[in-house]
């Protein structure tokens, strides 16, 4: 399986990374363990605070960068994406970390998901899902089950639930993973891995809402999930079998890392001007201020 | 391990002019997050706290204030002090260009303003560059005459005569300055407005015609 570097000189820890606000989410919610499962995986793999770059967009979820001390841009519903790309290219010494929830991902977001999945940019993207749009009370989200009945779908959501993982592997994800909010270890580690990963790395988060997700709390997936990482037969590396398990949904749930490929050029390394080095560190086109003011007058 | 304590750098900082310094993200010595919701000072959300929305919002409009000094006003176009002044913006940048040496060779006194900037708008010395113009026509490429518009609302000042063209086509100079000529030559001494509906001239039956400004 995939192991962990972890750094012998143990500096960081995950108070490291404690933000100073308070946080607001309701109590009992699974973005708490996320949370902590995050600063774990940070400080195992001894990123520093100023190296990491959190990007998130609208929901509960998304509020999980305002209460870490790192960088973080929380910007607009369903944007997290382009912006993580956009800060990853402009400085790709950062690790880049997204963080939403399953309708800013899959929901708003869905169209630059497809895109960013074929793209393999060399990001982390941390989906908090808990089949519900729970910041705004409680609508059905793309991950809702069939027949979900919520106040927009009082006759019960006609639509079926969207499977990030499956999608996430056709789509040309180079890691796909998921985990699961009641158990903290194997969120950090699963996370430590996504990040370690040279690539677009997914790990959708089974996630319980206490307050508007009532049928798929921590007591429904406890008995159902199973560890992928503890089947040493089980090979991450074949799509076809990644594909198979990426189906299998129910009374047994695979959490774990579902698929990777190794090796793959992320879209850095393809982008000709990233090869002297981040674009932040380079100088600005070498273009004196009279060419730029001519360039100017030209256009005028 | 970094020199600023979580919380500590300010990328909203309240300032005069509503410029916060920027360090950029990345940077060793500087954590922080920005956000799109209304925020601290520090960039995280704000927890409904009224009194921090108000500083935020004055300290983001104070840089309109700050900005007004910047902005580009109108350029002229043509010999000063003409009669006649033809304002518009953007890509009828050329045609009124070439519309006013047409008037003039034609004997008919014109010139041009063109508007770069808009947003935001220096009423002050807007209103001065305005009261350069006589016979203000305004040459515009929608039904509504946008800039026109926003000239009154902002300085009070009302345009003379509108040439609007809404036909999805670009304007010609030779259009525009046919099209002056007609109403020129119907419109009263300065002051009269012509009410008129928008469309260009007949170009064979006018455009040999002088036009008494």
């Amino acid at each position: 399986m995939i192991d962990v570097k972890v750094m012998p000189e143990f500096k960081l820890t995950p108070k490291s990374y404690e933000g100073e606000r308070e946080v607001t989410w309701c109590p009992g919610c699974g973005d708490f363990g996320i949370l902590n499962a995050v600063k774990q995986s940070l400080a195992q793999l001894q990123i520093p605070p100023y190296q990491a770059y959190f990007v998130s967009g609208i929901g509960c979820g998304s509020k999980l960068p305002d209460y870490v001390h790192s960088n973080g841009f929380l910007g607009l519903h369903g944007r997290s994406l382009p912006m993580a790309q956009g800060a990853k290219l402009a400085n790709h010494d950062l690790k880049v970390i997204v963080t939403v929830g399953d309708g800013d991902a899959y929901g708003i977001g869905a169209g630059h998901f497809v895109h960013a999945l074929r793209r393999n940019s060399d990001i982390t993207m941390i989906v908090e899902d808990n089949k519900v749009y729970a910041l705004t009370k409680g609508q059905y989200s793309p991950t809702s089950t069939k027949g979900w009945v919520a106040s927009t779908t009082p006759d019960g959501a006609i639509e079926i639930e969207f499977n990030p993982v499956v999608m996430a592997i056709a789509g040309g994800a180079t890691f796909v993973a998921r985990t699961f909010s009641g158990d903290p270890k194997h969120m950090a580690a699963t996370f430590a891995k996504a990040i370690q990963h040279k690539g677009f790395a997914l790990v959708d988060v089974l996630q319980s809402c206490v307050v508007y997700n009532l049928v798929n709390t921590v007591e429904w997936y406890r008995p159902r999930v199973y560890k992928l990482d503890d089947d040493a037969s089980y090979n991450p590396r074949d799509y076809n079998t990644a594909m198979a398990k990426a189906h299998e949904w129910g009374d047994r749930i695979p959490i774990g890392v579902l698929y990777v490929e190794e090796g793959r050029p992320t879209y850095e390394d393809q982008v000709k001007a990233l090869e002297k080095g981040a674009l932040v560190k380079q100088p600005l086109g070498g273009y004196s201020k009279a060419t730029w003011d001519e360039f100017r007058a030209s256009m005028m | 391990m970094d020199a600023l304590a979580p919380g500590e750098y300010k990328r909203y900082a309240i300032t005069a002019d509503g410029i916060s310094p920027r360090a950029r993200q990345g940077h060793p010595n500087t954590v922080f997050t920005v956000t799109s919701d209304e925020h601290t000072e520090t960039g995280r959300i704000e927890d409904e706290d009224a009194a921090n929305r108000i500083a935020q919002h004055e300290k983001r409009m104070r840089k309109i204030e700050t900005m007004k000094p910047e902005m580009r006003m109108p350029e002229w176009y043509g010999p000063k002090n003409a009669p006649i002044t033809l304002m518009g913006w953007g890509a009828t940048r050329h045609a009124i260009r070439e519309a006013v040496d047409l008037l003039n060779a034609d004997g008919v006194k014109a010139n041009a303003l063109h508007f770069i900037d808009i947003y935001p708008l220096d009423e002050a010395r807007l209103e001065k560059e305005l009261a350069k113009a006589q016979h203000l026509i305004d040459i515009e490429g929608n039904y509504t005459a946008q800039l026109a518009q926003v000239v009154r609302v902002y300085t009070g000042r009302a345009v003379d005569d509108k040439i609007l063209k809404y036909n999805g086509r670009p304007f010609s100079g030779v259009e525009i300055a046919n099209t002056v000529k007609i109403r020129m030559k119907h419109a009263a001494p300065r002051v009269a407005k012509i009410s008129h509906n928008g469309h260009g001239g007949n170009a064979k039956k006018t455009s040999k015609r002088k036009v008494h400004a």
